[in-house]
C-alpha cells in the first residue's frame, strides 16, 4: 500500500506542472535558444545563417554609445520603479487593510488600465501632455506658466507614463504581503510606545519586504524591456535599448545584431535584479541582527 | 510620339467598348471562384485597392481579392519562411522591400506580354529591370505650418534653420523616410549616399529644433495637429491629409530633387493562378486602377495616366518639370548602408 | 521564579489611588451596544479581572483602554489623566494579545527591547532591561531565537515580558492563556500572577474561564451584554452574586424563583419551602451544590426527600442532580464506594440555611 501512494504523490505535482512547463519550453526556451543561436551569426540578415561569431557582441561593447544607453535604460528602471514603490506602497498596503468586499472593487480600478491597449494609453497620454492638453491648460489658466511648455518627447514624460503603466504591478504586489501581515501587529507596535511613522518602518516595512521586492523587481524587468513608450511618448528623443532593439529587430531586419543586444539586456538585468535583491537580503538580515541586540 | 499613344488608347477604348457587353458575358467566369491573397497595407491604403481594382475584376471576371493587412516587412518574413506554400499570391513592397524581394528569388518578372498596361509605365518609374509593377509613388519633403512659420521653407536643409527651435518633427531612424531624409540633405550639401555626412552635419544642427522623430505616420500627423511642431520631414501624401484638416500646411519642393518611394506589386513565384495575378497587375495599372490610391491619399502616380484636375491641383508630381525631380536611389546601397546611418543617426539625436 | 522587586511606589491597595479609571463608557458598532455604560476604576497594583461569555464586550473595553477603539461615549483616565481620544502609544500600558502578536522578524530580545528602543532608552540601560525581563520569565537562554522557534507558552511569555519592559501603568491582558492547553494553562496562571505580583503593575485580565478568574483576581468585574453586572472580591462573587446571573456564572448553583412570605420563609413556585428571615417580595433563591447535606445518611425518609435525576461522578465526589418538590437542586456529596446514587434513587436531604443567598426583586 506504502509504495503506489508514495510514487503517486511525486507523480500528482509533476501532472500538474506538466501543462506550464510544455508551454513555457515551447513558447519561451526554445525561441530564446533560437535568439541565442541568431546573436552568435556574423552578417546574414535573416533568422537562418550559419557559422558563429562575437561580432555582434563585440559591436555592442566596442561603441560606449551603446553602454551609455544600457545605463541609462536600468537608471530608468529604477526611477521607474522607486517611483511606483513610493506611489504604490501605500496604495497597496491601505487596500490590504480593507475588508475583502470593500477592496474587490478597488482593485478592479487598479487593474483597469492593464486591460486597455498600450496605443490607446499613449496616446491618451500625448493628448494630456500635449501643448494643447489638459497639463498646460492647467498651467496656463493657473497662471504658472505663460506660454504652453513642451512637456512630451522628454525622459520625465517617459518615465511619468512607465510609472502610470507599471503601477498596478507594485500595488498588487505589496498588497498580497500586507494582508498576509496580521493587523494585530501593528496594535503592538502602537502599543509598545511606537508612532504611525516607527510602526511603518520597524514593523510593517521589514515584513512587507517579499512584496516590495517582488513589485520592484516586476516594474524593473518592464521598465528595461519598454520600447513603444519610450518610442512613443519620447518622440525618440529618449535611448532606451528596448526601443533600439525594437529597430534592430523590426525596421532593419538584422536579426542578429537585435539578438545579441536582447540577451545583453536580459543577462545584465538579471544580473542588476540580483545584485539589488542580494543587497536588499543582506540589508535585511542585518537588520534582524540589529534587532537581535 | 505622345499623340499617337493617345490615339491608340483612344482607339482602344472605343474598341473596348464597343465589344464590352459580350465579352464580360462571354468571360465572366474567367476566374470566378478563385481568391488572390495580398498582403495589405491596411486602412484608407487597402480601401483604395478594393475600390479601383479589386472590385472592377470582382464585376469583370467574378475574381475575388483578400487582403491581409500587415507590416510589410514582417510579411517579408513569412513569405521567405513558407517559400514552397507561399501565403500571398501577390505581394505589395516598396522600392526597399524590392532589393530583398529580388535577392530571394521569390517574384516573377513582369512583361508587356502578360501585363499590357506595363508599358504605360513612366521612363526611370521602373527601379527593378523587369521586376515588380509600379503603382504608385510617395514623396519624402519639407513641411511646414504657414502660420507660424512665416519665411518658406525651401529645401530639406532648412530643418536646421535657427527659427525652428523645439518646433521640427523628422522621421525616425532606420525608417525609409529617415533614410531618405539623409539622402536629401547629404544632397543639398556636396555629399551623396556614399558621402552621407554633410546630412549627419545638418542633423547635429538641427538638433535642438527637433523634439521628436515620429515613429508612425499616425504619431506625425498628431504633432502637427496638436502643434507640437510647426516644420519638419514628411510624406507628400501624407501633408495633404494634413491640408485636409484644416491646417495651413505647406509642401515644400526641394529645387535639388526630391527623393520618393515607389510602392510595387509583384507576383509571387509558384502562386497558383498567374493569369488572375496578372489580370490584377493590369487593372491596377488601368485608369481606374492607377488612379484609386491618389483619389483616396494623394500619392503619385507612376503611369502616363491623364490627371483630373483636382488630382492634378493636389498631386506633387503633376507636370513633365517636376517628375524630372524625382531623384534616383540605388536601393541595394541604401540597404547596405541602413545600419551603419541608423546607429550614427541614434547617436547623433539621443545624446 | 525569580522574584524582582519594582522601583515603583509601594502598593496603596485600600487607599483612592485609581491607576484605570472608565466613566460611563460606551461603544456602539452601527445600532448594537458591545459595551453599554460601564464604569469601573483599578487601584494601584490591583489585578483586576473582566469576566463574562462570550460577546459580553471584555475585549472591547480592553481596546478601549489601550486605545484601539474609540469609546462612542464616557471617557477613560489612566493615572488620573483623560486618555479618552489619545493615540495608542501614548497611552502608559502594556498589552498582551491573544494571539501574542509577536514581531515575527525580531529576535526573542529584539521584540523585547522594542518598547524601550521607541522609548529611546540609551542601548546599555536597554539590554540590561531585555535580560532581566527574560530572566523574569525564565528565557534568558532563548534570547536569539525567532518567535516561529518557540513554543506556545514561551510565546506567551515573551508577550508578557515584552509588555513589561517599558513600565506600564496598566497591563493589559486578553485572554492570554487560551491558546494553552489545560495543564500549561494552570502553571502559565500561577507564574503569571507571582511576575505581576512581584513587578506590582496594575492589571486587567480578560477572561472568560471564571476559575482563572476566581483564583487570579484582586477583584472581579462580572460583564453581561456589554453591562457590569457586579464588581467585587472573588469572595464578594461567589458568597452574594448581585444578580442571578452572575449566581449562574460563577460557580454551579441552583436558583430558585419564587415569594418570600411575612413570616420570613420562601417559597418556590414549584412550592419549595426553605425557613428563613428575609423581608417579604418575590425574590430568588442561590443554593450552591456544597449547602444541600444528606441527612442522617442519606436515608430517605428523613429531611427533604429528593430524587436523583441524573448523577456524575468526579473523581472523589460526586454530582448529583435531584427533583426536591418539582425544584431541580445540584449537589455535590462524597459517597462511599460502590454506594453512588443512581437514577430513580430516593435521598433524604437537608438544605443548609447558613450564608443562603437571597436575591431580592425590588
Ligand atoms: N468591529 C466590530 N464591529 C461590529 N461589532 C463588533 C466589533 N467588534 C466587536 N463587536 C461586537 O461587540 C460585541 C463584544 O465583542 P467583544 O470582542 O468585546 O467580546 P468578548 O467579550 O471579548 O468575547 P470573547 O470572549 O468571545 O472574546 C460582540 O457582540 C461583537 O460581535
Ligand atoms: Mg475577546
Amino acid at each position: 500500500m506504502e509504495e503506489p501512494l508514495a510514487s503517486r504523490r511525486v507523480l500528482t505535482p509533476a501532472l500538474l506542472l506538466a501543462p506550464m512547463i510544455l508551454l513555457l519550453v515551447l513558447f519561451l526556451i526554445v525561441p530564446t535558444f533560437g535568439l541565442l543561436r541568431a546573436s552568435f551569426l556574423s552578417e546574414s540578415h535573416l533568422l537562418d545563417g550559419s557559422g558563429f561569431s562575437l561580432k555582434q557582441y563585440i559591436r555592442f561593447f566596442s561603441d560606449s554609445y551603446y553602454s551609455s544607453v544600457l545605463f541609462e535604460t536600468f537608471v530608468d528602471g529604477i526611477i521607474v520603479s522607486l517611483i511606483c514603490l513610493g506611489i504604490g506602497f501605500p496604495t497597496g498596503y491601505s487596500l490590504a487593510r480593507l475588508s475583502p468586499p470593500a477592496r474587490r472593487w478597488r482593485i478592479i480600478i487598479v487593474i483597469m488600465p492593464l486591460t486597455l491597449s498600450l496605443v490607446v494609453i499613449v496616446f491618451g497620454w500625448l493628448i494630456i501632455l500635449g501643448r494643447n492638453g489638459v497639463i498646460n491648460a492647467l498651467l496656463l489658466s493657473s497662471g504658472i506658466a505663460s506660454s504652453p511648455k513642451q512637456l512630451l518627447f522628454s525622459r520625465p514624460a517617459v518615465i511619468t507614463v512607465l510609472v502610470q503603466q507599471f503601477l498596478p504591478f507594485m500595488i498588487l504586489s505589496v498588497m498580497s504581503v500586507v494582508t498576509q501581515i496580521d493587523p494585530v501587529l501593528e496594535h503592538a507596535a502602537a502599543n509598545l510606545r511606537a508612532n504611525r511613522f516607527a510602526t511603518f518602518r520597524k514593523v510593517v516595512i521589514p515584513l512587507a519586504l517579499p512584496g516590495i521586492f517582488a513589485g520592484f523587481n516586476l516594474v524593473f524587468v518592464l521598465s528595461i524591456s519598454a520600447f513603444i513608450t519610450p518610442r512613443l511618448i519620447g518622440g525618440n528623443r529618449v535611448a532606451m535599448l528596448g526601443s533600439l532593439i525594437y529597430e534592430r529587430i523590426m525596421a532593419e531586419l538584422n536579426w542578429p545584431s537585435g539578438a545579441a543586444m536582447a540577451f545583453i539586456l536580459l543577462v545584465s538585468g538579471l544580473g542588476v535584479t540580483a545584485t539589488l535583491n542580494a543587497l536588499a537580503a543582506s540589508r535585511l538580515v542585518r537588520k534582524g541582527g540589529r534587532y537581535a541586540r | 510620339m505622345i499623340k499617337r499613344r493617345t490615339f491608340l488608347k483612344v482607339a482602344a477604348t472605343a474598341t473596348a467598348g464597343a465589344l464590352a457587353a459580350p465579352y464580360v458575358h462571354a468571360e465572366s467566369k474567367k476566374f470566378s471562384g478563385i481568391t488572390l491573397r495580398v498582403n495589405g497595407y491596411g486602412g484608407l491604403y487597402d480601401e483604395a485597392l478594393k475600390k479601383s481594382v479589386a472590385a472592377p475584376l470582382e464585376e469583370r471576371y467574378g475574381l475575388k481579392v483578400q487582403f491581409i493587412a500587415g507590416t510589410t516587412s514582417a510579411d517579408f518574413v513569412k513569405l521567405i519562411a513558407n517559400r514552397d506554400n507561399p501565403p500571398y499570391d501577390l505581394f505589395m513592397g516598396d522600392s526597399p522591400n524590392m532589393v530583398e524581394l529580388t535577392k530571394a528569388g521569390m517574384i516573377e518578372e513582369i512583361r508587356a506580354s502578360e501585363v499590357p498596361n506595363v508599358k504605360r509605365i513612366l521612363p526611370d518609374f521602373r527601379e527593378f529591370g523587369h521586376y515588380g509593377v509600379p503603382f504608385s509613388v510617395a514623396s519624402v519633403i519639407p513641411v511646414y505650418n504657414s502660420k507660424y512659420i512665416k519665411p518658406p521653407i525651401a529645401s530639406y536643409s532648412d530643418i536646421a534653420r535657427p527659427d525652428l527651435v523645439g518646433r521640427a518633427v523628422v522621421m525616425a531612424p532606420a525608417t525609409y523616410g529617415s533614410l531618405l531624409t539623409l539622402l536629401g540633405l547629404a544632397d543639398e550639401n556636396g555629399g551623396s549616399i556614399e558621402n552621407v555626412e554633410p546630412a549627419f552635419k545638418i542633423m547635429s544642427a538641427a538638433k535642438t529644433n527637433i523634439v521628436a522623430l515620429a515613429q508612425t505616420n499616425v504619431a506625425e500627423i498628431q504633432m502637427f495637429q496638436n502643434e507640437e511642431v510647426y516644420a519638419g520631414i514628411f510624406w507628400d501624401g501624407r501633408a495633404h491629409e494634413l491640408r485636409t484638416k484644416g491646417l495651413p500646411i505647406v509642401t515644400v519642393v526641394p529645387p535639388k530633387g526630391v527623393y520618393s518611394v515607389t510602392t510595387y506589386i509583384n507576383v509571387v513565384k509558384g502562386n497558383k493562378y498567374p493569369e488572375a495575378a496578372y489580370a490584377y497587375a493590369e487593372q491596377l495599372l488601368s485608369d481606374e486602377g492607377v488612379l484609386g490610391v491618389p483619389r483616396a491619399l494623394r500619392y503619385g502616380v507612376t503611369t502616363d495616366v491623364t490627371l483630373p484636375e483636382e488630382l492634378r491641383r493636389d498631386l506633387l508630381f503633376n507636370s513633365q518639370g517636376r517628375i524630372a525631380l524625382k531623384k534616383k536611389v540605388d536601393w541595394e546601397k541604401l540597404i547596405a548602408n541602413r545600419s551603419a546611418w541608423t546607429e550614427e543617426l541614434n547617436k547623433i539625436i539621443r545624446s | 521564579m525569580l522574584a524582582l522587586s519594582e522601583g515603583k511606589e509601594d502598593a496603596v491597595s485600600e487607599s483612592n489611588d485609581f491607576v484605570v479609571e472608565l466613566r460611563s463608557v460606551s461603544k456602539l458598532y452601527g445600532d448594537t451596544a458591545a459595551v453599554a455604560d460601564i464604569s469601573l476604576k483599578a487601584r494601584r497594583g490591583e489585578l483586576l479581572c473582566l469576566l463574562g461569555p462570550s460577546g459580553c464586550g471584555k475585549t472591547t473595553t480592553l481596546r478601549m483602554v489601550a486605545g484601539f477603539v474609540e469609546p462612542s461615549s464616557g471617557s477613560i483616565h489612566i493615572n488620573n489623566i483623560d486618555m479618552t481620544h489619545q493615540a495608542p502609544y501614548r497611552r502608559d500600558t502594556g498589552m498582551v494579545f491573544q494571539s501574542y502578536a509577536l514581531f515575527p522578524h525580531m529576535t526573542v530580545a529584539g521584540n523585547v527591547s522594542f518598547g524601550l528602543e521607541n522609548l529611546r532608552w540609551p542601548r546599555e540601560k536597554r539590554d540590561k532591561r531585555v535580560d532581566e525581563m527574560l530572566k523574569l520569565v525564565e528565557l534568558a537562554h532563548l534570547a536569539q531565537r525567532l518567535p516561529s522557534q518557540l513554543s506556545g507558552g514561551q510565546q506567551q511569555r515573551v508577550a508578557l515580558a515584552r509588555a513589561l519592559a517599558i513600565k506600564p501603568a496598566v497591563l493589559l491582558l486578553d485572554e492570554p492563556f487560551s491558546n494553552l492547553d489545560a495543564q500549561l494553562r494552570v502553571r502559565m496562571r500561577e507564574e503569571l500572577q507571582e511576575v505581576v505580583r512581584s513587578v506590582n503593575v496594575t492589571t486587567l485580565f480578560v477572561t472568560h474561564d471564571q476559575e482563572e478568574a476566581l483564583t487570579m483576581s484582586d477583584r472581579i468585574v462580572v460583564m453581561n451584554a456589554g453591562k457590569v453586572e457586579q464588581i467585587g472580591t472573588p469572595g464578594e462573587i461567589y458568597e452574594t452574586p448581585a444578580t442571578p446571573f452572575v449566581a449562574k456564572f460563577i460557580g454551579w448553583c441552583s436558583l430558585l424563583k419564587g415569594t418570600v412570605d411575612d413570616a420570613g420563609a420562601f417559597t418556590s413556585t414549584a412550592g419549595l419551602r426553605i425557613m428563613g428571615n428575609w423581608s417579604a417580595g418575590p425574590a430568588t433563591v442561590v443554593i450552591r451544590p456544597e449547602q444541600l447535606k444528606l441527612s442522617a445518611g442519606g436515608a430517605p425518609g428523613q429531611g427533604q426527600q429528593a430524587r436523583v435525576l441524573h448523577s456524575q461522578y468526579l473523581g472523589g465526589a460526586t454530582r448529583v442532580v435531584l427533583d426536591v418538590n418539582g425544584e431541580q437542586l445540584i449537589m455535590q456529596e462524597r459517597f462511599p464506594f460502590g454506594r453512588h446514587p443512581q437514577h430513580g434513587d430516593v435521598l433524604g436531604i437537608t438544605i443548609s440555611t447558613d450564608n443562603l443567598r437571597l436575591i431580592g426583586e425590588a
